[in-house]
């Protein structure tokens, strides 16, 4: 790899880095003034012009808390429990395609790395996102916690499995695993229409794999306070927010990518360079608006109702799913 | 030496020093958490190798389901108490005389193997696709029978916690 490529490289992970930072205080303020719209309020409205910066100083306020560790916790785990939401969270951008190829110079292309087994890196990533809310549960040694860590636990490993299979549907349509090949496969016809049901699956499964509102039951306020986090402060409970509107983010760029057809769209007069990156970002802000509208609308499940709508209707879905895709993709090829 | 050897001993000592704390941990929570640290280094392994598929399956089945179920089980039965010493103490002699048999053997068996010796071939990255022919082609039948080895251990598994609940 010679020196030009590398400062490329650096240099993409710097906006993704600031990216990931940013996101968050930008959505939580989105979140907060569209949830007030809804509920006919105005929302946050007094910290610098139409409050657009209550986030910042939501922010400053984070991370100059003392950082309490409660003294019945489990000192090491509790620690480093955030990171594990944090690091997944992270990692899983490097494979995300933000556009197509484009001409800096050189010839480049608007992500990190182009793997080969894309898909299957953000989904094992997503396996791994497991082990913050159980962590942090586990080691804060409170029953409000250990709820909360366990149903997260248990909602995330089941509806894992029908995100695989929704995914893997797109698979067999695109004939790949990257990412990028997905969606150049998408260039005539974006995946949703053929896949309509696992896209369904889809967004269902990436709503309560993300932990919103209507299945956030691992951090419902009602019953358990805060769940798994109820015994974080300061900055290493802002790290479970960056991770959670983190996570929404990517949640969005997923589907945007699989079945949205991600940097696909005419060229829009004006910006014909970055067309391909508007079109990405388009699709997603849209996807995010849909979570926090999800929020402002539905009520939440009862537990058992989440766990038997996953492996009861959800998962033969996904199965059925698959299977016609597969038979589909064999009749036509 | 050059940055997959660097980040090769970084991650087999990471690995081992896991592994370590899975058998030593008094914590058992410890324990399980060492373990998953393990699997995921052997999947950086696999990196290395340019076994992506193989290292994101082990990440995803190994490091995501195997060790969160094992945590999730750890949780549901924790008292919070680290278990104390050991109580069967006639066991230790036995334990040993069996470690002995198993040093001996493996030793044996890493001495007696054939290493090879000098520079790695330069390892060619396998695409999916290729993986997945081979599995379904040449080796369909052996493939076939784990699974079919899998759903029975599955079956079993869900008769066994069947019946202790009919009982009551």
């Amino acid at each position: 790899m010679d020196l030009v490529s590398t400062l490329a490289l650096l240099a993409k992970g710097l906006v993704v880095l600031l990216i990931f930072l940013a996101a968050p205080l930008i959505f939580v303020l989105a979140e907060r003034k569209i949830l007030g719209r809804i509920q006919s309020r105005r929302g946050p409205n007094r910290v610098g012009p139409l409050g657009l910066f209550q986030t910042v100083a939501d922010g400053i306020k984070l991370g100059t808390k003392e950082d309490i560790i409660p003294p019945a916790a489990d000192r090491v785990v509790f620690w480093v429990a955030p990171l594990f939401m944090v690091i997944p969270a992270i990692a899983a951008w490097s494979v995300i395609p933000f556009g197509p190829m484009v001409e800096i110079g050189r010839e480049t292309g608007l992500w990190i790395t182009n793997l080969n087994v894309g898909i299957l890196f953000v989904l094992a990533l997503g396996s791994l996102n497991t082990y913050g809310p159980v962590m942090s549960g586990w080691s804060s040694n409170s029953k409000y916690a250990h709820f909360g860590a366990l149903r997260s636990g248990a909602q995330i490993i089941s509806y894992e499995l029908t995100l695989g299979l929704a995914v893997l549907a797109v698979v067999v349509y695109a004939g790949s695993f990257s990412l990028i090949d997905i969606v150049e496969s998408q260039r005539h016809m974006w995946l949703v229409a053929p896949q309509f049901l696992g896209f369904l699956i889809f967004i269902v499964s990436g709503v309560a794999e993300t932990n919103r509102a209507p299945f956030d039951l691992p951090e419902a306020e009602t019953e358990i306070v805060a769940g798994y986090f109820v015994e974080y402060t300061g900055i290493r409970f802002a790290m479970f927010f960056i991770a959670e509107y983190a996570n929404m983010f990517l949640m969005s760029m997923l589907v945007t990518v699989l079945y949205l057809g991600g940097w696909n769209g005419f060229t829009i007069p004006g910006l014909e360079g970055v067309s391909g990156v508007v079109w990405t970002m388009a699709k997603a802000l849209t996807l995010m608006f849909g979570y926090f509208w999800l929020r402002a609308t539905l009520p939440r499940l009862r537990y058992d109702q989440l766990m038997s709508f996953c492996w009861k209707i959800l998962l033969p879905l996904g199965v059925l799913n698959l299977l016609v895709a597969s038979v589909l993709r064999m009749v036509w090829s | 030496m050059n940055f997959a050897a660097v980040l090769f001993y970084a991650f087999s000592a990471i690995a081992i020093v896991a592994a370590l704390g899975t058998v030593l941990a008094r914590n058992i929570v410890y324990a399980a958490l060492s373990l998953v640290g393990t699997m995921v280094m052997i999947a950086g392994i696999f990196f290395i190798l340019h076994a992506d598929f193989l290292a994101l399956v082990q990440l995803l089945i190994y490091a995501g389901a195997v060790g969160v179920l094992l945590i999730f089980g750890l949780m549901l039965t924790n008292t919070g108490q680290p278990a104390t010493g050991p109580k069967d103490r006639w066991q230790r002699p036995i334990a040993f005389v069996a470690a002995m048999a198993f040093i001996l053997v493996a030793g044996y068996a890493a001495v007696s193997t054939d290493w090879m010796q000098g520079v790695v071939p330069q390892l060619e990255r396998v695409p999916p696709a290729v993986l997945a022919s081979s599995l379904f082609r040449n080796w369909a039948l052996p493939f076939e029978i784990a699974s079919l080895v899998l759903l029975v251990a599955m079956i079993g598994a869900i008769v066994i916690s069947r019946r202790e609940t009919s009982n009551d």
